[in-house]
């Protein structure tokens, strides 16, 4: 067999050759394009509570603000704020996993305790897939963080900071009551409370409640107090916003305050954490762990940034006064 | 074109071209030095603007340390609210960090209050490899506390012990060694950084001596500096650079270069600003971008030069085809002259010979009319005599008509004689050399009509009207037998008028002096004015006596004197003849 038969370059199979070739161009043209998008880091949100959550939606929205156009995002909601219950949140947890097997994500992104507590700790610990969390209450150390693979940020309440705003009101400030809904979480709340405030001689009483009605006893006994600090209701199955509304009103002698901005209705003063703030910082993590930083180099870390609320018309039916200062920083944005 | 001039013309433009290369080149140099000019403003007015944010930072740095004398236990909430609007504001500088004072035996408990409240996992640490230092203090340790912006790479600087760090150590001992002193330091691994450290000291206010006492200081402030940010719009500008020089012997005991130098071309200008006993030899570099500079100048220049040098070289080259046209056409002159010449000679050859011809006929004519006059006069004078012989001898035996023919022969015979003489003197007329003189005709007019008038028979008074001072230029005998002839025609035609009269005279027609001889004579038909000059050619033959050769000669005359003559009549009316002389 001659070379001239075996390449068979004859003029009309060049050009038909170079035909198949031109129809390359287009998909080529088509991958160059889609290339970019196909290389796009892949992210995936677990959140721990619901779409509708008010702090969830925060952490939400500043995750899906940070990572917009920078990564490919998928979101996966445990809803355990409304199904508390350990097997509920063990069977998400597990969904979770599955979508990370099959969705392939570069990176995770836990928002709030139980995605930690099921998912994180219990598949992924040291695993090749890094991890950025985020609104652990107070401490990461019941998850045995950190991890190689994973960091985050801490969301502790503005304890001390709420201390400065209670002693420039009220002075003396040597006796509190803490009052909120009788739920685990603000059972650790009042302990991180009470630790701080006994160092600054200030006792600290707790009024854990269920019900309304109990609500509305406990509040009237509490204005015997130099401050009351009024947390989380989420709990009290029966609260009446009116009804607390009236309530506060009529019996208010005494500074309140709050962490919470669903609060603010009555409570005179809050200082509340940012959920967006939680958002936007896992989101910058990831992204600065997509880029290579290991998880390691990055520290843990805690909020930093608060809102600060005042209700003028409880204040001023009280007859308290706050400092102008911190009058002037405050926002009456939390209707 | 020959070669010289094309090589002049070369050289002409080459010349040219080199001129407007070199004023152009010159032009160029006067915008690169007005670049250059602009850029020393320029760089006075960033070297002063540096000068003022060193100052700036030095007063942030008081303000700074002042908030740490000022409160007992300044948490993060509050270091962030006071520096967060220095970072907002002055953006030379990065970061802005504090290191609080901590003995190593504190390490367990801080490092516990610290994951208590939310840090889990903090540990006080080291600097990592590259950038590490052993610390010279085995038992005290400056780890960051807190940093302004809090982001997540500034986020690694918490806990680390500033003491470790090998790009300010030195900086940060001479700090607390020096107190209340902002003491700067380079960054090695990063260009375009500079760092600022500041002790604490305990006592405020009070008088610290210079000395390596750890114990009395609190806490360490610290700064990042963006070196390019401490001018305005140095960090937009990719052709400048600023280079800082850290001329530190006194302090570091080390001279730095915070910054490299600009690749390629540029202008320079430097200043040495002290910063305490620090000193920074700041230094403003500009690419040189030639595609930047105001070309337009050198290239006016350029392209005028260009086109002048086109212009000359084609003036030039035009001068050149014009000189070879001329020689050219010089040479084509001389070759037609010569031929003209040539021809000229040739035809003058030709004329002369017909000269000679004519010279030779003309004698032969002379010889021939000598010979005609000569020869036909004897055989006339013969019949004449013989006749008269035969008249005296015979006439009693003849009869009258042989009487009557012999006087008839008689008769021809002397008029033919007559004749002879006339064409004779015709002829003469024509070979008679001319001889130019100013003349008086009016004088010669009055001596004809005198003469005329005393052979007069007729008894008639003649009204004679001669012009005054009528003068001419030609030969005197030949133009007296003009006058003659006319004057006397004029006599003769106008003798049988009742008042004859006769005018000789002169006018002016169209700048030519015209002589007429008017009468009042029988005149003639104009129709024959045409035959008046030739020879023998008489209008009035029967009436009046006259051989027909007065009129061709006077126009012979005239001729010979290059003149014109004519006439002007009507039969009974009298006649006009008008001539000019040297028309030519």
């Amino acid at each position: 067999m001659t070379i001239a038969r075996l390449i068979k370059f004859t003029p009309s199979r060049v050009q038909s050759n170079t035909r198949k070739s031109l129809r390359l161009i287009p998909v080529f043209l088509l991958l160059i394009l889609y290339w970019p998008s196909a290389q796009a880091a892949r992210c995936l949100h677990v959140m721990s509570y619901h779409k509708g959550y008010a702090w969830n939606d925060g952490i939400e929205q500043g995750v899906e603000d940070t990572l917009k156009n920078k990564c490919e995002l998928k979101k996966f909601y445990m809803d355990t704020k409304r199904n508390p219950q350990p097997a509920y949140a063990r069977k998400m947890a597990l969904k979770a996993k599955k979508l990370i097997e099959d969705y392939k994500p570069d990176i995770v992104i836990a928002s709030d305790d139980n995605a930690s507590r099921y998912l994180v700790s219990a598949y992924y610990k040291d695993a090749d897939l890094p991890f950025v969390f985020s609104g652990l209450n107070w401490t990461a150390d019941e998850y045995g963080y950190p991890y190689r693979n994973v960091t985050g940020m801490v969301e502790v309440a503005p304890i001390l900071p709420l201390l400065k705003i209670i002693n420039q009101t009220i002075d003396p400030a040597k006796y509190g009551v803490y009052l909120s809904a009788d739920v685990i979480t603000e059972h650790k709340d009042f302990l991180h409370y009470k630790k701080e405030y006994e160092k600054k001689n200030i006792r600290l009483t707790p009024y854990f409640v269920r019900t309304m009605d109990d609500w509305k006893q406990k509040y009237i006994l509490a204005q015997s107090a130099d401050f009351i600090i009024m947390n989380n209701n989420a709990g009290i199955n029966d609260w009446d916003t009116q009804e607390a509304i009236r309530h506060v009103k009529k019996y208010s002698t005494t500074f309140t305050v709050t962490n919470y901005k669903w609060m603010m209705p009555f409570t005179m003063f809050a200082l509340t954490k940012i959920a967006r703030e939680q958002g936007v910082w896992a989101s910058e993590v990831a992204l600065s762990i997509l880029a290579g930083t290991p998880p390691e180099e990055i520290p843990i870390t805690v909020n930093k940034e608060w809102n600060m609320f005042v209700n003028p018309e409880l204040l001023s039916t009280a007859g308290i006064v706050i400092n102008k200062r911190t009058l002037r920083k405050a926002s009456l944005n939390w209707r | 074109m020959k070669i010289l001039d094309k090589r002049i013309l070369a050289l002409l433009a080459v010349t040219g071209a080199g001129f407007s290369l070199f004023f152009s080149s010159v032009a160029f140099q006067y915008e690169l030095e007005n670049e250059n000019q602009q850029f020393n403003h320029r760089a006075k007015t960033v070297f002063k603007e540096i000068q003022l944010k060193l100052d700036t930072l030095k007063n942030i740095d008081d303000d700074i340390a002042s908030l740490f004398y000022a409160l007992d236990d300044i948490d993060e909430a509050e270091f962030k609210l006071f520096t967060h609007s220095t970072i907002h504001r002055t953006p030379f500088i990065n970061t802005i960090f504090y290191m609080p004072h901590i003995e190593s035996r504190d390490k367990e408990t801080i490092s516990r209050q610290l994951q208590g409240r939310g840090y889990t996992g903090f540990r006080f640490r080291n600097f990592p490899d590259k950038q590490y230092e052993p610390s010279p203090f085995s038992d005290d340790l400056f780890p960051v506390k807190f940093i302004n912006p809090f982001n997540v790479q500034n986020s690694k600087w918490i806990g680390l012990d500033i003491l470790t760090f090998s790009q300010g150590q030195s900086a940060v001992i001479r700090a607390i060694e020096f107190a209340k002193t902002l003491i700067l330091s380079p960054d090695n691994e990063k260009e375009n950084n500079l760092y600022a450290f500041r002790a604490l000291h305990y006592g405020r206010g009070m008088p610290v001596k210079r000395s390596l006492n750890i114990d009395g200081v609190f806490g360490i402030l610290g700064y990042k500096i963006n070196v390019n940010r401490l001018a305005s719009d140095m960090a937009s500008s990719s052709s400048e650079k600023l280079l800082i020089f850290l001329d530190d012997t006194k302090i570091l005991g080390n001279r730095l270069a915070i910054t490299n130098s600009l690749p390629g071309k540029y202008f320079e200008e430097n200043i040495s600003l002290a910063f305490g006993d620090q000193i920074l030899r700041i230094s403003l570099q500009k690419n040189i971008d030639y595609f930047q500079l105001n070309m337009a100048t050198p290239v006016f220049v350029l392209i005028i030069g260009l086109l002048l040098t086109m212009l000359m070289s084609y003036i030039a080259w035009s001068n050149i085809e014009h000189r070879l046209f001329l020689l050219k056409q010089n040479a084509t002159i001389e070759h037609e002259v010569a031929q003209k010449t040539a021809q000229l000679e040739q035809q003058s050859e030709k004329l002369k010979a017909a000269y000679k011809e004519q010279k030779f006929i003309i004698n032969e004519l002379e010889s021939f009319s000598y010979s005609i006059s000569h020869d036909l006069r004897t055989p006339l004078r013969a019949i004449d005599g013989y006749s008269h012989i035969l008249l005296d001898d015979y006439s009693e035996t003849l009869d009258d008509t042989a009487l009557d023919y012999l006087h008839r022969v008689r008769n021809n015979a002397q008029h033919m004689g007559n004749l002879i003489d006339v064409l004779l003197d015709l002829s003469r007329v024509s070979r008679q050399p001319i001889k130019p003189e100013t003349i008086s005709l009016d004088e010669h007019a009055r001596k004809i009509l005198n003469e005329l008038g005393e052979h007069d028979t007729t008894q008639k008074n003649y009204d004679i009207i001669v012009g005054e001072k009528i003068t001419a230029t030609g030969d005197s005998h030949l133009l007296y037998t003009v006058l003659e002839n006319l004057l006397s025609n004029a006599w003769k035609y106008s003798s049988k008028s009742d008042n004859p009269k006769i005018e000789f005279n002169m006018t002016r027609d169209d700048g030519k002096t015209v002589y007429f001889v008017k009468d009042n004579g029988i005149g003639f038909n104009m129709d024959y004015a045409d035959k008046l000059f030739y020879p023998f050619q008489r209008l009035h033959g029967a009436d009046f006596l006259g051989d027909g050769i007065g009129l061709a000669t006077v126009k012979r005359i005239i001729d010979r004197h290059h003149g014109h003559i004519w006439a002007d009549s009507e039969p009974n009316k009298g006649s006009t003849f008008f001539f000019t002389l040297n028309d030519d």
